[in-house]
């Protein structure tokens, strides 16, 4: 993953949902989409409709082991992002996994920890902000 | 019309709005609504058909509602 354009900071107002998780607005590709925050993953995840909407191909060489909180391992396509912005702060050639997610769940995607890594990230639960701070590497 | 007012028009829906209107954190805050309703593969055609005739187009697709049902609970962690 590279950088293409980073401000210092950006403080972004998520919605919270489900007594406590929080979404927050994320761009894919010039596309914007609601994203779950999730510092439990390794991944960033989209959803098929997402990946079919924007029309990024899916090599079937390139998967993934998935162990999920609880079950079975599963295998899931990994795509390269050409474009993913947050915040105001725009990455290159992200690596996203494409999950099927359950029907019951209203989501579109998951902003996992191979993106928030990149930043000083702080959670102020009590509002639903999301800080990241560009960290110096 | 504002995002948070389609989350209050549009409820327990999918919305698919133009963007008109970004915040300093590059959040939309207004659009043009494209399409809605409950059937998430149809609000996604609508948006595919919008995006082939208006390429330039940015579009925010949400839903209204909370995406994860009140009897659910998710552990999403994945490695």
């Amino acid at each position: 993953m590279s950088r293409l354009c980073l401000p210092s900071a950006s403080r972004i107002k998520c919605r919270l949902a489900h007594g406590g998780v929080l979404l927050a607005p994320v761009s894919v590709e010039g596309q914007v989409f609601e994203f779950l925050i999730d510092t439990g993953a390794a991944y960033t995840a989209l959803s098929k409709d997402v990946v079919a909407l924007l029309g990024i191909s899916i090599d079937p060489q390139r998967v993934a082991a998935i162990a999920p909180a609880q079950g079975k391992t599963f295998s899931a396509p990994v795509i390269t992002i050409q474009e993913l912005s947050v915040g105001g702060f725009r990455m290159a050639k992200v690596a996203a996994v494409v999950l099927d997610f359950p029907q019951e769940l209203k989501l579109d995607g998951v902003l996992g920890m191979n993106v928030l890594r990149r930043f000083r990230l702080t959670i102020e639960a009590d509002t639903g902000t999301l800080v990241l701070r560009r960290t110096e590497r | 019309m504002k995002i948070a007012n389609m989350k209050e028009t549009f409820v327990n829906e999918w919305v698919a709005a133009e963007v008109t209107k970004m915040n300093k954190a590059n959040v939309p805050v207004a659009g043009e609504v494209v399409t809605h309703g409950t059937d998430k593969r149809k609000v996604y055609r609508t948006v595919k058909a919008y995006l082939a005739q208006h390429p330039a187009a940015r579009m925010f697709v949400f839903f209204t509602g909370d995406p994860i049902p009140e009897s659910v609970e998710v552990m999403l962690a994945f490695r």
